[in-house]
């Protein structure tokens, strides 16, 4: 186990009476310390993995409140934890401490149709949260490709994105409120229902992607929007990378704003095509998702635009899905993509920089071309209508050289993302695998102003230490 | 910190897609029962510096339904239930041992422990049985669906016209051979409406509950004499009506036993859902039908042989809108040998399912009006749906409510 090696004051191990007070707190199977049973709470989709101390499930915001009563005195380092479907080791305990999992906390207090507004605790599932609405004709816009299996704390943790970020924006842009316990045991509500507030600083924006670092979500408030009546989706397999890209630059330019705009490079494309059967000919070597959104009758014809806009690119295949039932295998092929890459490799380094939209063809081709120069796979596919590109690094971790070249390359496409005036991550946050180039990006200045604020809210660092930017 | 380690076969990457289907995580919220958290356990270890107990490992991974529903999820093909009853396997313990008794000892005698079973005091079964044996009481010989369906025209043409006079063979399973010797029977006589050339062939279980419990040798076993049986009725259609059966059989292919692989293809394509030879088939709907038929949608009906879930597809046709299911099928929480080890949680995932064929169906509004009506085509879900049903429910195969008269 590795110990402690930040917060010099903060505690190493579990004493005895420490387990005796979490047996009282989380009593039956609230408490898990056996080994086999914490191992897949040490873990999340980053692949990196720490055995925690001690795993706790709340039911109540009570049990929370003592718990970070007692944290705080004990300096007992806590990881606040969903469905660990993060990609950059946000909910790993790499530093030790009491994994805290919020699933038991997952009821839905209340969706008012009025006032456009949920109150939900963070163990909700996005999907189901999302079906849950649609049943009021109401809409929660941000979609993470792993909206199935996440969670809308998690997602609030991380400012999830997601595929409908180009319209629609990304999690911070439906956080209203958050009500949240600090070290101490203070509660604090952020925001509220109204849907504009300007009194004070905005706290509740403030915890949207601060990654479990200052203080654990009890209970969130979502904006809603009126669900749009249907939508279509038009799938176009380019034969080159460029025609793609010039495809969407078609469509922006024809005054079209696309619900989303994802786009597959050669090796993406590939990659789907040994799990799935795949609509695209061979000879693609990349591929345009497009979903529009809006009322049934309008929708046939804005197709019929997005056609047009993307002729002059000369798609190879244009597939087109009206309605959510045509709609969803084509967008399935799309979510493949990011486990699909390890057809190429065992080992996967996933980054999501951003960069300026106009810089987007510039970034993609020199990510591949850092690729072919190390001698890695280099799998670009992402969020082209709002720069959010995925560079998926997969290689060998038993072959060394092959390792050096993948982290090698790795920092190339950090350099060029940071030349280009752009960001190491869009929307998975810096937890552990970015955490050592945020001073690449942040200056010294900036750091400072954070940590800062990091101090007042959690003055020992005892939630989720060695995390995000510090 | 320790990185994962590669291990041999498909990896778990924990990429988490598993996590939507898991009916055990879903009614929990219990992460170490996902199959990312088996997987994790499974594989080769990804915690090297700190060794996990085995006895630890071997209990938590013991806590799997072996549905399935991971396995279609997974983009990296781990099949999670497969790699439990490996470590079962290499874990013998006690609930083994009782499991195998039941299934192998027990299983010619179904019936008559299953009276046995309606007869025995709750207070002298061990806690460990009940769940089990309340389903086993559910299924004694009389306790069946009185029948209300009469089939009025069997497609005999179109099945002639594909299977051209091939012999045919029905599977039974466990439960069919025993405690439901009626469902064999009407199985035989839609056969005879088909005008299918009947053979008999001396099949034994189909294995994959023992598979599942890790018992491979016992599995092994089964299949080999089962291979005979088909081998000695000259290669005859198998026609299955259990679901798992259906599943257990198509598993076969890779076990090893096959003389080619010719022989294999060809075992693989005789294994045919009875329901799919009816399709087309009409009926007339009799007196004692309920106004609403809910159907479970068993998890391993969902095969990936070109059949899907035929027994669906052909109650729809016979029923229309009296059928009907939840969009999202739950898991009945049967779970072969959780049965025994974890039964608390199986009845957890039971409720579950109760709950969504509730939505459904709506018989908990208003029970003395439309009370629930469960039909499935798996003895697994049949025998856990009626152990767990709410009282007054009445739960069947399909093959129940068919006129043979």
């Amino acid at each position: 186990m590795t110990t402690t090696t930040t917060g010099a004051s903060l505690a190493t191990a579990l004493s005895p009476a420490h387990l005796r007070f979490l047996e009282g707190l989380f009593p039956g199977e609230g408490l898990v310390v056996e080994p086999a049973c914490m191992a897949v709470y040490g873990a999340d989709s980053s692949r990196r993995s720490a055995m925690p101390w001690a795993v706790v499930r709340p039911r109540t915001e009570e049990q929370i409140v003592e718990l970070l009563r007692w944290a705080e005195a004990e300096r007992v380092p806590l990881v606040p934890r969903a469905r660990g479907t993060g990609m950059s080791g946000g909910a790993v305990p790499a530093f030790g401490g009491v994994v805290v999992s919020c699933l038991w906390l997952n009821r839905v207090l209340d969706v008012d149709a009025d006032d456009f507004c949920a109150e939900v605790e963070p163990g909700v599932v996005t999907a189901e949260f999302q079906a849950l609405v649609q049943k009021r004709r109401l809409f929660y816009p941000p979609d993470p490709a792993s909206l199935k299996i996440s969670t809308l704390g998690g997602n609030v943790a991380t400012c999830a994105g997601g595929m409908r970020a180009v319209k629609y924006g990304v999690t911070r842009d439906y956080v209203l409120g958050v009500r949240a316990v600090l070290p101490g045991g203070k509660i604090v509500t952020a925001g509220g229902r109204a849907h504009k507030n300007v009194v004070g600083l905005d706290l509740a924006r403030l915890f949207v992607g601060s990654c479990g670092t200052l203080g654990l979500f009890t209970r969130l408030t979502l904006k809603l929007l009126p669900l749009p009546e249907s939508s279509a989706t038009l799938l176009g397999a380019f034969g080159s990378l460029t025609g793609a890209l010039e495809g969407a630059r078609g469509v922006f330019r024809a005054g079209i704003l696309p619900t989303a705009m994802e786009f597959l490079d050669a090796k993406a494309c590939w990659a789907i095509g040994q799990i799935r059967d795949v609509p695209w000919p061979k000879e693609t070597q990349a591929v345009l998702v497009l979903k529009v959104d809006g009322s049934a009758s309008a929708l046939a014809a804005e197709i019929s635009r997005l056609e047009t806009a993307l002729a002059p690119a000369g798609p190879l295949r244009l597939l087109k899905g009206l309605g959510a039932t045509e709609e969803e295998p084509l967008w399935e092929l799309r979510r493949l993509v990011s486990p699909a890459g390890f057809h190429l490799g065992p080992d996967k380094l996933g980054e999501d920089v951003a960069v300026p939209r106009g810089a987007t063809i510039q970034a993609v081709e020199g990510f591949q071309a850092i690729g072919a120069e190390q001698g890695v796979h280099v799998v670009c596919y992402g969020h082209l209508g709002d720069g959010n590109i995925h560079v998926n690094i997969i290689y060998d971790s038993k072959d060394p050289d092959q390792a050096a070249r993948a982290q090698k390359s790795k920092e190339a496409v950090f350099r060029l993302t940071l030349s280009l005036g752009g960001t190491l991550s869009g929307e998975h946050g810096t937890g552990l695998t970015k955490g050592p180039y945020v001073s690449w990006q942040l200056g010294e200045n900036e750091r400072a102003l954070m940590a800062g604020i990091k101090n007042v809210f959690d003055p020992s660092g005892i939630l989720n230490p060695g995390k995000g930017w510090l | 910190m320790a990185d994962r380690a590669a291990g041999q076969g498909p990896d778990c990457v924990l990429c988490g897609c598993c996590l939507e289907g898991c009916p055990l995580l879903a009614l929990t919220g219990r992460e170490e029962l996902s199959p990312r958290a088996k997987a994790l356990l499974a594989g080769p270890s990804k915690f090297t510096d700190a060794a996990l107990p085995e006895a630890d490992v071997a209990k938590l991974t013991g806590l799997c339904l072996a549905c399935g529903r991971c396995e279609k999820l997974c983009p990296q093909g781990v099949k999670v239930p497969a790699l439990m009853a490996a470590l079962r396997a290499r874990h013998p313990n006690f609930r083994q041992w009782l499991w195998k008794q039941w299934l192998t000892r027990l299983g010619p005698f179904w019936s008559l422990a299953s009276q046995g079973a309606a007869l025995a005091p709750a207070a002298f079964v061990p806690a460990s049985f009940s769940l089990a044996l309340k389903g086993l009481k559910g299924l004694r010989p009389g306790a069946g669906l009185a029948p209300w369906l009469g089939i009025t025209k069997f497609p005999a043409q179109a099945f002639g016209a594909q299977y051209a006079g091939r012999p045919v063979a029905l599977f039974d399973g466990c439960v069919g051979k025993g405690p439901r010797a009626a469902w064999g029977q009407t199985a035989r006589f839609l056969l005879r409406g088909l005008g299918a050339n009947m053979v008999e062939a001396r099949f034994s279980c189909c294995g994959s509950a023992l598979g599942v419990a890790g018992l491979p040798d016992e599995q092994q076993g089964v299949r080999r004499e089962n291979i005979a049986a088909w081998r000695q009725a000259a290669r005859p259609l198998i026609a299955t009506y259990c679901a798992t059966c259906r599943k257990g059989l198509a598993q076969y292919a890779g076990c090893g036993l096959f003389e080619s692989a010719d022989e294999e293809t060809q075992f693989r394509a005789a294994v045919v859902p009875l329901s799919a030879l009816l399709a087309g088939a009409r009926a007339k709907v009799g007196r004692g039908a309920p106004t609403v038929a809910g159907y479970h949608r068993p998890c391993h009906a969902d095969l990936n042989d070109g059949f899907g879930d035929a027994d669906f597809t052909l109650l729809s046709g016979l029923l229309g809108a009296r059928l009907r299911t939840p969009a999202k099928g739950g898991c009945c929480g049967f779970g072969g040998i959780m049965q025994l080890s974890a039964p608390e949680l199986s009845t957890l995932v039971g409720r579950g399912c109760w709950e969504t064929l509730d939505a459904a169906l709506g018989f908990s509004a208003a029970p003395e009006v439309t009370p629930a009506y469960v039909l499935s085509g798996c003895s697994g879900c049949v025998m856990q749906l009626a152990a767990t049903a709410p009282a007054g429910a009445k739960v069947g195969h399909w093959l129940e409510i068919i006129r043979t008269g």
